[in-house]
């Protein structure tokens, strides 16, 4: 879209401004990668993936952050989308009542529920597993997934549960066949936002799982600046660790764009 | 009509899965740390003893407890000031055609995708006064008086902490962006026709026209605040001195530390756990009259800003 | 009608199971895939056969690194066929939060390192006694170990729960003899002399820092403070064990002596306030400070060999206690027992971790890390390898290090929550208008809330 709201020379002027403060922005990029490169140069970045960090194995880190958001977004998008139906959809005791102290919890901080995590996780055997985070996540995650979907399931027209009833189908079928297909984008969109935000994950991890083995890519940031015996030859790789363990999410989620921001801000707008 | 007790059943078989986790986890966690606020005991929970009321004096008599929630407070609101200004703006520039819009667009969005561990981390090396690359280049470039102690001056390292939200200003413009699509081009044509000016253009008519974005934005990033935790805890440890600690730092630093008294952390829980319900309850009731019918789901914010810090 | 619902519960059911298993599955495809617990044997490629009677100890520490405990547990396996051992050192700070977690979730640990100070009190009763698996293992084990560092031990927790590896002390200061050179000066014995090092460094304009320590981290500025006090007097002792005020005189007097470190410009507020553990310490092994103020846990900058595997960028380093503020001060550290070693009441494995111990405290394990000067042994008659000290500097400074640590003038037996607030005081001393004696109020005040574990 294009606004015409100034005239040439005036975009001119604005364009150098806005040139100037993307030159600002790069600078932190500049940062990462220009540390990546002291002291051995590239070889930084090889050390890292040839060298023993420790018994740290930087793809095992990838795999549990893959793991560990498969696995939330999975439970966030199945019991998201059932009871978000059931929150537009049904009618039944106290429903509303319930919805809103769901949508209470969005503000829950994630440090002020860390020790009773700790403590139902100890107990329910879950601790140091990658299931830990999984549950943890979703949990907090879970208000905005009902918000969403229920804001998307209200845009939906009730005739189709009726016409679904008259046909004889169950409110379960109706769900299934009907509402479940038709709300596929907004599916879309939470998974990709519940996969990124459990990317950028960093508390939960950082206390649930103290095994190396199940370190997820963000804490091993963190864990490795404390590993190293920081003499100038790991600090190149410590920082090249930085570049390393941030790309892949920058690519995955630039490419993902459109549904992080459709995800975001569906809704947010009045139709 | 009155609901058939098979219409119950049904309804609840489906929110059961949510209501079993948010039984386990939250309603629990909640019942646990107003339970454990009230005694004085270490992580392993043994030998608790019943204090009373005392944790919850130790904490509200702490100046510094107190100054961390009004941090969290000062953070969100220059979060507000720097989305409604600087992301409004990059916005609406972005979309008047200039060359190269859509690359540096992508380009603003970027860190935004990024865990924020690894902005914090990147900032905490980049700003430091000795060797980070932010004076060194100030340096170089012969502009030395403005190479200044970014984190250990305690106005400056608020300013650091603060720069990192200009710096994820992707997720309002998100926002606004999405808010743009819907401005009816035409009304902006009068305006150009009508002879306003660009700035007026900006101020008069289009910053009005967002107002929904801008609502949302306000919204969001107040729910987020008391969520945040990276930014302060890896840019600067919460110092110089402790003057940028926020909530949950804070309480972090009581949890992890040696021995401590769990009950004292979660007495600090209970009361930033409070506050953070109250920002909601506002929240809701901000939303509720807008509602034509069905209750609160009108309630538009979509997921708090600073997410990624639970 | 009853249909309905019964298909609802069932697909219901049927969703979560299937949630379940999926993230089933990936639980147990993270926990034990080959690489992801690698460690220090994977490397050896005998490590395979017989793997039915193999016993492999987790053990969890956090000193010294990996890299000087690797060559270690090699030769542990070595020598004892049939024990294998998984090693994971950890940041200090990460180490404190989480094993004491692990061990409260009873997670399978067969030996851990043990911090003193406020530690061993909050874990002991995960800790297995040691007296008796170690009378099995080492009959005379009294004979080969210092009495203090037993009977430290023995006070840290009830019974002997956990064996000291070695003795530490802080702060001591190492310098880059290389730089000195360039200026001229020699090492500084005096406050005076100290002075003059950073004085020319600023006066030539060089572009070395004169002292890099990491004030951003709290504790450190309260260890510093305490060496402080310590060429006055025992008062750590006295606050720690009996009682003692800390906004009397001669806290105050401390507090003062650091803050005028800094108003003399030999410490630049400026440039270590923001400088944390990690970043002081690359800046002086990175050749950009003159001094470096740390640990004795340090040491192992001495050593040439450490130097130049490590690319330190810095020819000659020696080490010198802090020199006196007060012109009636007696340089000088707080020492105590440290890098302590145990046996979770849970490990599966106590007789085979006993061996482990056996080898880190008294045998030749140990005597390899005191080679690396990453600490110094409680084993009585242990004496490095003069070799290892290449250079005069490196000579002295052992014997300085030594010295400090027979005869220091207080136990570093840290309270290290405290320790972190105690610190900001410090740091808010550095950066606000506040006085000495009003740091030293707030820091007593603020110990007598009781948020603080004291024991």
């Amino acid at each position: 879209m294009n606004f015409a709201l100034a005239n040439r020379k005036q975009k001119r002027i604005i364009s150098v401004f806005l040139y100037a403060f993307a030159l600002v922005w790069l600078f932190p990029f500049y940062t990462a990668i220009r540390n990546s490169l002291k002291v051995n140069g590239f070889r930084n970045y090889v050390d890292l993936f040839t060298s023993d960090l420790n018994g740290i194995s930087l793809m095992g880190t990838f795999r549990n952050s893959a793991l560990i958001a498969i696995g939330s977004t999975f439970l966030l998008l199945s019991i998201g989308a059932l009871a978000a139906f059931a929150f537009s959809k049904l009618r039944f005791f106290a429903k509303e009542a319930i919805y809103v102290s769901v949508l209470l919890c969005l503000a829950v901080p994630g440090v002020v529920i860390l020790i009773p995590f700790y403590y139902i996780l100890k107990n329910l055997d879950l601790y140091n597993t990658l299931w830990a985070v999984i549950f943890s996540e979703a949990v907090l995650t879970l208000p905005f997934a009902v918000l969403m979907l229920r804001n998307y399931y209200d845009n939906l027209p009730p005739e189709l549960m009726e016409s679904a009833s008259i046909d004889g189908a169950s409110k379960l079928q109706a769900f299934i066949h009907i509402y479940l297909p038709l709300s596929i984008p907004a599916l879309i969109n939470l998974g990709v936002l519940s996969i990124m935000w459990s990317f950028q994950d960093f508390l939960l991890p950082l206390m649930f799982l103290t095994d190396k083995s199940m370190l997820t890519a963000t804490v091993a940031v963190n864990t490795l600046k404390g590993l190293f015996g920081f003499s100038p030859a790991d600090l190149g790789k410590f920082n090249a660790a930085l570049v390393v363990l941030g790309m892949p999410g920058v690519v995955i989620f630039t490419f993902a764009r459109k549904f992080i921001t459709s995800g975001i801000t569906s809704g947010a707008v009045k139709d | 009509m009155k609901i058939s007790g098979r219409e119950h059943v049904v309804g609840f078989m489906f929110i059961a899965p949510l209501l079993i986790l948010f039984a386990v986890f939250l309603v629990y966690g909640f019942y646990f740390i107003v339970h454990a606020s009230f005694y004085d005991q270490t992580l392993s929970f043994r030998d608790a003893t019943f204090v009373g009321w005392d944790n919850y004096a130790t904490a509200l008599s702490d100046n510094r407890f107190l100054r961390s929630i009004v941090n969290n407070l000062a953070y969100s609101a220059a979060a507000i000031l720097i989305s409604l200004s600087v992301g409004f703006l990059l916005s609406v520039v972005l979309n008047m055609g200039i060359r190269g819009s859509k690359l540096l667009g992508s380009l603003f969005f970027i860190p935004s995708f990024m865990p924020l561990a690894l902005i914090a981390m990147v900032f905490s090396i980049m700003l430091e006064f000795r060797f980070g690359t932010l004076n060194q280049l100030l340096h170089g470039i012969g502009l030395d008086f403005l190479a200044q102690r970014w984190l250990s001056d305690p106005t400056l390292a608020y300013m650091s902490v603060i720069s990192i939200s200009v710096f994820l200003i992707g997720l309002p413009m998100m926002y606004y962006n999405a808010d743009m699509t819907t401005i009816n081009t035409g009304i902006l044509e009068a305006a150009v026709i009508d002879g306003a000016g660009l700035g007026r253009m900006l101020w008069n008519v289009m910053f009005p026209l967002l107002k929904n974005a801008h609502k949302t934005i306000i919204l969001s990033t107040l729910l987020g605040s008391f969520r945040e935790f990276e930014r302060v805890f890896l840019l600067t440890q919460g110092g110089p001195a402790g003057t940028t600690e926020n909530s949950s730092v804070y309480i972090y630093s009581f949890a992890r530390s040696a021995g401590a008294n769990i009950g004292y952390v979660c007495a600090a829980s209970v009361i930033v756990l409070l506050i953070a319900l109250g920002i909601s309850v506002i929240q809701l009731i901000a939303y509720r009259p807008r509602t034509g019918k069905g209750g609160g789901h009108e309630f538009r914010s979509r997921k708090p800003q600073a997410e990624e810090n639970h | 009608m009853k249909k309905p619902v019964n298909k609802t519960y069932s697909l219901l059911s049927t969703l979560l199971v299937f949630a379940m298993t999926l993230v089933a599955c990936g639980t147990s495809n993270g926990g034990d895939k080959p690489e992801a617990s690698a460690s220090a044997e994977s490397d050896k490629p005998s490590a395979t056969a017989s793997s039915e009677e193999t016993v492999t100890l987790k053990f969890w520490t956090w000193h010294p690194s990996a890299d000087l405990y690797k060559p270690v547990i090699e030769k542990f396996e070595e020598t004892h066929p049939g024990i294998k051992v998984e090693l994971t050192v950890m940041e200090s700070k990460d180490f404190q939060t989480k094993m004491p977690l692990a061990l409260s979730t009873q997670e399978n640990l067969d030996v851990v390192g043990v911090q003193t100070g406020a530690m061993p009190k909050q874990i002991q009763a995960d800790l297995l006694p040691l007296e008796e698996l170690l009378s099995e293992a080492r009959p005379d084990w009294q004979s080969v170990i210092s009495e203090n560092s037993v009977a430290q031990a023995k006070s840290q927790a009830d019974n002997l729960k956990f064996l000291p590896m070695a003795s530490v002390g802080s702060m001591v200061m190492y310098y880059n003899k290389d730089i000195l050179d360039e200026l001229g000066l020699p090492a500084p014995q005096t406050y005076v002399e100290w002075k003059t090092v950073s004085d020319k460094l600023h006066k030539t304009k060089s572009d070395k820092l004169s002292v890099a320590v990491g004030g951003k981290d709290a504790w450190i500025m309260d260890e510093l403070v305490w060496t402080i006090a310590g060429q006055q007097s025992d008062l750590f002792n006295q606050w720690r064990y009996n009682g003692k005020k800390l906004d009397g005189p001669e806290f105050t007097q401390a507090v003062a002596g650091f803050q005028k470190i800094f108003d003399d410009g030999i410490i630049s507020k400026d440039d270590v306030l923001d400088m944390d553990y990690t970043s002081s310490r690359t800046a002086f092994t990175s050749g950009q400070a003159a001094f470096f103020i740390q640990g004795t846990w340090e040491a192992n900058l001495l050593l040439e060999s450490f130097r130049k595997s490590n690319q330190v960028d810095v020819g000659d380093v020696g080490v010198l206690p802090i020199p006196a503020i007060e012109a009636n001060g007696k340089p000088s550290i707080r020492s105590f027992i440290d890098l302590g070693i145990a046996i979770p009441a849970h490990s599966t494995h106590p007789k085979e971790a006993m061996q482990l111990i056996d080898f880190l405290v008294f045998g030749e394990g140990n005597d390899m890390l005191a080679s690396t000067f990453a600490f110094s042994t409680n084993k009585t008659g242990f004496a490095p390898d003069a070799s290892l000290l290449t250079t005069p500097t490196a000579q002295q400074s052992y014997k300085i290090v030594s010295d400090l640590l027979s005869f220091p003038t207080a136990d570093r037996n840290n309270n290290s929550p405290f320790s972190d607030v105690a610190g900001q005081q410090l740091q808010k001393l550095l950066i606000s208008s506040q006085t000495p004696e009003e740091t030293a109020k707030s820091i007593e005040q603020e110990f007598q809330t009781g948020k603080y574990p004291n024991e």
